[in-house]
């Protein structure tokens, strides 16, 4: 639909962005997953056999929630969160997850390999694995592991081997090299399976049209209320999350879609705002945006929310921001932090530090818009896990 | 193709002995030192010598290319900087052909057309984008030709017979191809050696250099006898790595024996 207008030329390419830059060894096995994912989406019984599982078990339609104290006490617009948070193990991954495992058996593969920062990615893998008999493999960088306590006993409970990764700092980048150096060492078992949009085609096309049923959903549930959104934001990592909230609302004119990257700590210079401040090349197998130097070295992003520590962006962000479709902007980790407190305290609510940026965004444009306009916030996933940085105290217990 | 490259492989030819091409890291311990080093390969027997370029992220490189890549980083370099050593050595030695092998975005990140050009002026002679496949890499291949050099596409055990084929017939006039391994390591060398053959009949008169982790003559013999030369890197980078002094003299002996072994 949307996508397909949105995108030029061959599949997997956005404008120039996209395509697959990668060893020559790897084009014949992507291929073969791009003819696996092709057959798949077109197969009615796997679509079916799909959309059950997110029906029965990820806990498909999540709300729509408004948020009425906050917008009492900020005056201006109303505010609605789009609730991913309430999937099936607490983020929008269990979607991917799912669709990740069924093309694997689809393949005959017995074992899914996949990297994660946050853990979110590795906790859906590992359910959706254990609920098809499938061993999972993650690989996480030995910082991550170190501050994603509570997600890494999840996946150990849910029996996935964890691989951990010398890497001294939050991110994908190397865990997601070596993730896919294990898929390729043995393929005729081997599934891999990312949920990073900075990886060659056909990933980022793959996970954008996984991840459109969340766009195309809420898009059903606003129809309902007869709501046209003003605003439409969503956190931006690699940018799968996003993509999938935006792209079924590409071509509404009425509404501005907002993605928010990590402005980090903007005193020391350290951040992972790939489209602010990064310039175009080739990352992990893609051609986009990256924050590099220039020489064409990578530069180390910073973050506090695991999932928005990237170097990279998916092209389809790319695209839309070459394009002016989508606004990107930054929020800073004190900022984010601000947002993930006031929703508790006014809602109830406790929401990933990932979507606390798109929040604090949220909460700014608020008293600056009028009473009958409508703000949708993305809540890609649940945040107990940010506890240990959200609490008031938790830099003191830190230190 | 350069005359520097196709008299080498001529030469080769008439004499029945493989092709052996031998790599450091630029940079690797430091920038100034890449002619001395390259010039030490030569001495020990390398027809070819090749150079790779450093990257932050070396994904499809083992370990040993990843920590030299990390340790060259730690005084980051231009590419123009890194091509003035090259013009440095190339002053001393006009007959031995460079190879350089880089990952795309580092030829990007000063303008594709400008790194070429400015690779043919410092003396390279063939070059080998290790994250550029051949369905994505006409821009480069044209660029790199415009220029007068090689571009040195690559065969995987992976890549199947019609574009293994489509890659040689491509490569057979002005070209040599790279059959490399997968992703950094070598995970079953008799299989790979099998494909490596099957291949290189495909199309016999295209020159196939290959490296699968050669890392003892006896290693480098089986490979080049599988087609028209070995490529050895890592087992070389492995000499630099914290062993101290003597370091040109450990290379040129390491290459002596793989001459040896290539010559026997």
């Amino acid at each position: 639909m949307s996508q397909q207008q949105t995108r030029s030329r061959a599949p997997g390419r956005w404008g120039r962005f996209g395509g697959r830059y990668t060893a020559e060894a790897l084009w014949e096995p992507l291929e073969e997953i791009a003819r696996y994912f092709d057959e798949a989406i077109a197969d009615e019984s796997f679509v079916a056999h799909f959309h059950r599982l997110l029906d029965r078990r990820v806990g498909r339609p999540t709300p729509l929630s408004q948020m009425v104290r906050l917008g009492e006490q900020l005056g201006g617009a109303n505010l609605w969160l789009k609730r991913e948070d309430l999937c099936q193990g607490g983020s929008f991954c269990a979607n991917l997850a799912i669709f990740h495992a069924l093309l694997a058996a689809r393949m005959d593969r017995t074992r899914l390999v996949g990297e994660t920062s946050s853990g979110d990615f590795g906790v859906a893998l590992g359910s959706a694995g254990a609920s098809l008999g499938l061993e999972v493999h993650i690989f996480m960088s030995r910082e991550d592991i170190q501050n994603e306590p509570s997600r890494v006993a999840q996946m150990r409970h849910l029996g996935v081997v964890l691989h951990a990764v010398d890497a001294n700092a939050r991110g994908r980048r190397l865990s997601g090299a070596e993730a896919m150096r294990f898929w390729i060492a043995d393929l005729r078992h081997n599934h891999y399976a990312t949920s990073m949009l900075t990886r060659p085609d056909p990933y980022p096309r793959m996970i954008g049209h996984v991840l459109d049923l969340i766009g195309a959903e809420l898009r059903v549930q606003l129809r309902r209320l007869e709501i046209l959104p003003d605003y439409i934001i969503a956190p931006v990592g690699t940018g799968g999350f996003a993509a999938g909230l935006f792209d079924a609302f590409v071509e509404d004119e009425h509404t501005q879609l907002v993605g928010v990257q990590a402005g980090g700590e903007p005193q020391a210079g350290r951040h992972a705002a790939s489209l602010l401040s990064g310039g175009v090349g080739v990352f992990q197998g893609t051609f986009s945006n990256v924050l590099q130097d220039a020489n064409g070295q990578l530069l180390k992003p910073y973050s506090i929310a695991g999932g928005l520590c990237s170097a990279g962006v998916g092209p389809q962000h790319a695209w839309w921001a070459t394009q002016g479709r989508v606004i990107y902007t930054t929020i800073n980790d004190r900022e984010a932090i601000e947002a993930a407190r006031e929703i508790a305290r006014t809602e109830g609510l406790t929401i990933s530090l990932e979507s606390a940026h798109a929040l604090s965004y949220a909460l700014k444009l608020m008293p600056k818009l009028r009473p009958e306009q409508h703000i949708l916030v993305g809540i890609s996933g649940e945040g107990s896990r940010d506890l240990d940085r959200i609490l008031p105290d938790a830099e003191e217990r830190r230190s | 193709m350069t005359e520097r490259m196709l008299k080498r492989i001529a030469r080769a030819r008439s004499a029945s002995a493989p092709l052996l091409t031998c790599g450091v890291v630029a940079g690797d311990p430091y920038l100034e030192i890449l002619p001395e080093l390259l010039e030490a390969l030569v001495e020990g027997g390398a027809d070819v010598v090749e150079i790779i370029n450093p990257t932050s992220d070396a994904a499809y490189h083992g370990t040993v290319i990843q920590r030299s890549c990390h340790r060259a980083l730690r005084e980051p370099f231009a590419l123009h900087e890194l091509l003035g050593e090259v013009s440095r050595w190339r002053a001393e030695d006009e007959e031995t052909p460079l190879l350089l092998s880089s990952y795309y975005n580092q030829l990007l990140a000063p303008g594709l057309e400008r790194s070429c050009a400015a690779m043919a002026d410092a003396g390279v002679d063939a070059v080998s984008i290790v994250d550029l496949p051949w369905r994505e890499a006409s821009r480069a291949r044209t660029h790199l030709q415009d220029a007068g050099m090689v571009p040195m596409p690559a065969l995987a055990p992976t890549t199947p017979d019609d574009r293994a084929e489509e890659i040689m017939l491509a490569s057979q006039e002005a070209g040599v191809v790279w059959a490399g391994h997968v992703g950094g390591e070598v995970n079953d060398r008799a299989q790979a050696l099998e494909r490596l053959i099957e291949q290189c009949a495909l199309v016999p008169s295209t020159p196939v250099l290959a490296s699968l982790h050669v890392s003892t003559p006896a290693e480098a013999r089986a490979v080049a006898m599988a087609c028209h030369g070995v490529l050895v890197t890592s087992s070389i980078v492995w000499l630099v790595e914290g062993k101290g002094a003597d370091l040109e003299q450990r290379l040129t002996s390491f290459v002596e024996g793989l001459r040896e072994a290539l010559d026997a």
